[in-house]
């Protein structure tokens, strides 16, 4: 199964420009015979947005329902921001064929550094697995994918394939740092791992791109380029010795997780 | 080296891009800074679009306007000398002529930053910053003079860095071997300015700053006068790299609580 991962550079809170942007790339993924097509977190809205947020909610939405009709005849992901009872999220959505079909809001928002998302989003609260035309899914939204519990969790609910998309913003040693992540969750979880960063330049921080998918085997199926835009066309093979030899999948516990988890915790408290 | 020049270009590229100018005004020193962020800009932009100006005053040293030249020309940068000389004596003549050096060389300062920005209006172009992280954590420039600039591709990088930046980016010889200096008055040096080294600086600085090292333990390692010196300059400095403070009245006080990017609309 081919599939596209887009790692473009949208307009910091111009979404009418971004819109055209992502339409662009799923013409041209249809046209290459791609399945699916994967783009970076806040890849509608950009995103270093600040009070930008609230003021982009209503226009986030309509575009939403027409990348909804865009999804005919392929299957997509991107980021966005999202309203939910008067709530601002970082989500990623999931469209196939004329149809929302899973929304993920971002559980873990990096406030800390440069970062300061929790200042305009509330967190989402659960990993969800859904059918994607890859199989058994879950989506992680970047810092999600530091907390190896997130991948844990979505992989223990059945994920076969993790997809984490990002606006990872440059600075030394990030590259190795997620190169790190990704091969860790695919090999210790013998999942997929599809990772799709973002390009440009915004406010003077500059994102490394670096957009890259490995198998459940824990190999590098193939990357894309650092610190500029470019689609990444792949071939996904269907590798199921690796999941049948995991560890993880035959022989991983979690009523023992969940039990000692609970002790922990209470011990703590 | 190769990744630190490419995101520069990119970012100069990109931001100077959104404000739909596409010229860079450069002051050109004679200096280490300026030069690598003469050839930075001539990369992002093309030597076309890149406007240097140098602007010595009477006791400015023959070498530094010898290598201000010498830089323009290496990138083929457009090069204007303008001199100062006369504007900042009639201030002093007139208005105090026992000032000392200090306000002498910021007002000299002032006076560069003055004509780069009408420069830049003339030619539609943006003032390019020229001082490094070294010399903005020490507080070493003029407020509203050298530090002042639109955007500034070297201000995350310490001296110690700018000088690999430099050879990597084939900046001559002579502007890279010579001793760093304001040039405000005759045989002016940084390093005897500060009374370290720039490697000394550095050194502490990346302890101090990128691995947060506390105080104590950087007095275990380094000079205990060394390191109040240089924490002093840097807090006794932090105003200088701050918007000047509003008095908060409304609920929505701007940059505490109107917050919104810098590329807002571009």
């Amino acid at each position: 199964m081919k599939i596209a991962l887009a790692q473009v550079y949208p307009t910091l809170g111009n979404l009418a420009a971004n819109y055209a942007l992502l339409e662009k790339e799923i013409l041209a993924a249809r046209q290459n015979g791609a399945r699916l097509i994967i783009f970076p977190e806040l890849a509608l809205t950009g995103y270093l947005l600040k009070d930008q947020v609230y003021d982009l909610l209503p226009l986030a939405r309509e575009y939403l329902a027409k990348l909804t009709e865009l999804s005919k005849g392929i299957n997509l992901l991107f980021g966005s921001i999202e309203e939910q009872n008067s709530r601002a999220y970082n989500a990623a959505f999931y469209l196939s064929d004329g149809e929302l079909i899973h929304t993920h809001r971002k559980v873990y928002l990096p406030t800390y550094g440069m970062f300061d998302e929790k200042r305009y989003f509330s967190a989402g609260s659960q990993f969800q697995t859904f059918a994607s035309v890859l199989g058994p899914t879950a989506i992680l939204i970047c810092e999600d994918a530091w907390h190896f519990s997130s991948a844990y969790l979505a992989a223990s609910a059945g994920a076969e394939n993790v997809v984490i998309i990002s606006s990872s913003p440059y600075r030394a040693g990030i590259a190795k740092q997620w190169q790190n992540i990704n091969r860790s969750i695919a090999e210790n979880l013998a999942v997929n791992v599809f990772y799709c960063n973002r390009a440009g330049v915004e406010d003077g921080v500059t994102f490394w791109g670096g957009s890259a998918v490995y198998t459940n085997d824990g190999e590098l199926l193939g990357g894309a380029a650092e610190l500029k835009s470019e689609t990444l066309f792949l071939d996904l093979p269907e590798n199921r010795e690796a999941r049948q030899q995991s560890v993880f999948v035959r022989d991983e516990r979690p009523e023992v997780v969940l039990k000692e988890l609970s002790r922990i915790w209470q011990s703590v408290l | 080296m190769e990744k630190t020049a490419l995101i520069l270009t990119d970012f100069l590229r990109e931001e100077q891009g959104k404000t739909g100018l596409n010229k860079a005004v450069i002051g050109l020193s004679g200096g280490i800074d300026s030069a690598v962020v003469c050839a930075l800009c001539v990369r992002a932009l093309g030597a076309e679009n890149v406007h240097t100006f140098c602007l010595p005053y009477k006791t400015s040293h023959p070498a530094s306007e010898a290598h201000a030249r010498l830089c323009a020309e290496t990138f083929g940068a457009h090069y204007q000398v303008i001199e100062i000389t006369k504007q900042i004596d009639a201030y002093f003549d007139a208005v105090d002529p026992a000032a000392s050096a200090l306000r002498r060389g910021n007002k000299m300062a002032r006076e560069r930053m003055t004509i780069l920005y009408d420069h830049s209006a003339k030619l539609g172009g943006l003032v390019i910053g020229t001082s490094n992280k070294t010399e903005l954590l020490l507080g070493y420039g003029t407020q509203h003079g050298d530090m002042a600039s639109a955007l500034n591709p070297i201000g995350d990088l310490y001296k110690t860095q700018i000088f690999e930046l430099a050879k990597y980016l084939k900046i001559p010889e002579p502007i890279i071997n010579k001793a760093p200096s304001a040039d405000l008055w005759d045989g002016q040096s940084d390093e005897t300015d500060l009374g370290y080294t720039y490697a000394r600086i550095d050194e502490l600085l990346a302890e101090l700053i990128e691995q947060r090292v506390s105080e104590r333990a950087l007095k275990a390692k380094f000079e205990p006068v060394f390191v109040n010196k240089i924490i002093a300059l840097v807090k006794k400095s932090q105003f200088k790299r701050r918007l000047p403070l509003i008095a908060k009245l409304s609920a929505r006080t701007i940059d505490r609580e109107f917050r919104y990017p810098r590329d807002w609309g571009v």
